[in-house]
């Protein structure tokens, strides 16, 4: 977990004693963050970015956040979001998100200008090898995260190759920003509203089958737990190394309530907010 | 300046705020974000002498100014805890509470007795909220002659002070606290989670995977509050009020009803200072009704006279 310290610029007034300015500068990565957007992409899918220098500057694709999406109790809990991109040079942050339920909802209610409560950056992110050519595999808003990873892989001067499925078209995600990266995806839709009809593992398996040379190539993979499992199984019998990015049910993002557990290869839980969110697929029993 | 700290039944904390199991980790799941050395107690995710693996996935779910849980006890074991957590807890100054629990008489004695010779530890809290499993599944802190069997026997070989940690799913919350006192509590904890269920209409099922779960948050603050209120005119012995606490404000009326100390549970999820902050914003109460002491508030509170 990576820790901001007082370098790195914390938000100032954020506790009223002395004590806990004090405290302030030497623990936590707890922080306020000013909205700067929050719109709608397409029907129920929204485009949010925060500014705050510390978090941009301290974050690593693959990595999420826990927004305070209430000021009161109700919703009571947090909701982890993944970081789909992060700009260094504004002190940015952008997440993508669906509407889904009672959090999201109300996350889509904060205006630009309005202040949030954040907690993070948190948990794993991919580990990006050296020069290996890098196949993207997302579902619907799966795809959040590895919008920051292709922008990373890119700036490495790597190879990147990305796909994108959706249910429909609607649920297609990303395709402007993988186009302003220079990037083509390959898209997928289940009713064949755009790009082919199937599934993204189709366009995947499709790709594989002409490569020759395995260990030049990682796959990485985020969206629904179906797909990644298909995902793992296609890498795995191609021998091609492949990190997933997994989605958990989180109370708290830190790995104390021991909700997000997933079973390991060897059937013991591991978190996915601390052990992950982002794993080698071998790693894990599907 | 006001003196925030307490003994309770030879329990010292420098204040009266601890961080409740199974919200807290081993406590150093927080050390990031809290300088741990601030606050009264840590109570560890409760242990068993035998590693658990807990309950199938989805194991939480969000209610209405709360929410459900059913870990099902996942935790390292006593082994590890005092062979890989123990060394990092003893370097803070805060008073680690070993949180334990067996699905025996025998399971929760052995716990006790392992826990009792581990340097550092400044008391034991049993949680027997859980199952017997030889007695076909009554549940120990509902029913109070099994309560008394199991505390009794644990008594005999705890070395440390004993808090009993009671369950709020019973008719009357004083039977079950006298019973505790009887057998032995040095200091009972109360309350731990109400039993609750969430069903998905869609799909037609439970929500959690364990069906049925633990209902924690600031929606059972009142019911936690009367508890406490009536246990604490129950018994004689110190009574640590918890549920549902999420602000300073919210520990001052346990406080006030009776509770020597509170524990902030749910509230750490939502932020991870909140502890740290409850600390602060009952010493500047205290300050502000010219209080010198917080053993002045505890128990305080004013029930107008009747007619």
């Amino acid at each position: 977990m990576a820790r901001i310290d007082d370098k790195a610029g914390r938000v100032k007034g954020r506790s009223t004693t002395a004590r806990f300015r004090q405290l302030s500068t030497t623990y936590g990565t707890k922080l306020k963050v000013k909205v700067i957007s929050n719109e709608e992409l397409s029907l129920g899918y929204y485009r949010l970015l925060v500014s705050n220098s510390a978090l941009s500057g301290a974050a690593k694709a693959g990595q999420f956040l826990m927004l305070k999406v209430s000021q009161g109790d109700n919703p009571l809990l947090r909701r982890p979001m993944s970081i789909s991109r992060i700009d260094l040079s504004r002190g940015e942050i952008e997440i993508l998100y669906r509407v889904v339920g009672r959090g999201t909802k109300k996350l889509t209610e904060f205006a630009a200008g309005m202040s949030m409560d954040i907690l993070g950056p948190l948990g794993k992110g991919f580990d990006i090898p050296p020069s290996k050519k890098s196949i993207l595999v997302g579902g619907g808003i799966g795809i959040a995260p590895l919008i920051g990873l292709a922008e990373e892989l890119l700036k490495g001067g790597g190879e990147v190759v990305v796909m994108i499925g959706g249910a429909a078209g609607n649920d297609v995600i990303g395709l402007p920003q993988f186009e302003s990266l220079g990037l083509s995806p390959q898209i997928s839709t289940d009713d064949g509203s755009l790009g082919i009809k199937g599934f993204v593992t189709s366009l995947l398996e499709g790709y594989i089958s002409s490569i020759t040379n395995p260990n030049d190539y990682l796959i990485y993979g985020c969206g629904p737990n179906v797909m990644l499992r298909e995902v793992h199984r296609i890498a795995s019998a191609a021998s091609i190394e492949c990190q997933v990015s997994l989605e958990g049910r989180m109370g708290c993002g830190l790995g104390a309530c021991l909700s997000c557990v997933v079973p390991d290869k060897d059937n013991k839980y591991v978190t996915v907010c601390k052990d992950g969110p982002v794993f080698d697929s071998r790693s894990l029993s599907w | 300046m006001v003196d925030m700290s307490l003994d309770i039944a030879g329990i010292r904390l420098k204040n009266p705020v601890i961080a409740a199991s199974g919200t807290f980790g081993y406590g150093l799941e927080f050390e990031k974000y809290i300088d741990l050395n601030l606050i009264g107690g840590i109570s560890v995710k409760g242990l068993s002498v035998k590693p658990r693996q807990g309950n199938p996935t989805p194991r939480i779910v969000e209610t209405p100014s709360g929410m459900l849980n059913a870990i099902g006890l996942q935790n390292i074991g006593i082994d590890a805890f005092i062979k890989d957590k123990m060394p990092l807890l003893r370097k803070y100054d805060t008073a680690i509470i070993a949180n334990f629990f067996g699905d025996s008489v025998d399971e929760y004695v052995e716990a006790a007795e392992r826990l009792s010779d581990v340097e550092g530890i400044a008391a034991l809290e049993m949680n027997i909220s859980c199952p017997n499993k030889q007695e076909g599944w009554l549940v120990f802190g509902t029913d109070p002659s099994l309560l008394k069997r199991v505390v009794g026997a644990v008594r005999k070989v705890a070395k440390l002070p004993l808090i009993v940690k009671l369950s709020p799913n019973v008719t009357d919350i004083t039977v079950t606290a006298r019973a505790a006192e009887e057998s032995g509590a040095d200091v009972i904890s109360l309350i731990n989670t109400l039993t609750g269920m969430a069903v998905d209409i869609e799909s037609r099922k439970p929500k959690l995977a364990n069906i049925t779960g633990g209902l924690s948050g600031p929606a059972i603050k009142p019911v936690a509050l009367k508890m406490v209120w009536q246990s604490a005119q129950a018994v004689s012995i110190p009574v640590i009020g918890l549920g549902g606490i999420m602000r300073w404000e919210d520990a001052v009326e346990f406080l006030l009803a009776g509770a020597s100390a509170v524990q902030v549970g749910t509230a750490n999820f939502v932020d991870p200072e909140a502890s740290l902050k409850i600390v602060e914003g009952i010493e500047a109460y205290c300050r502000r009704k010219g209080v010198g002491s917080i053993r002045e508030i505890i128990g305080s509170l004013k029930i107008p006279a009747k007619g």
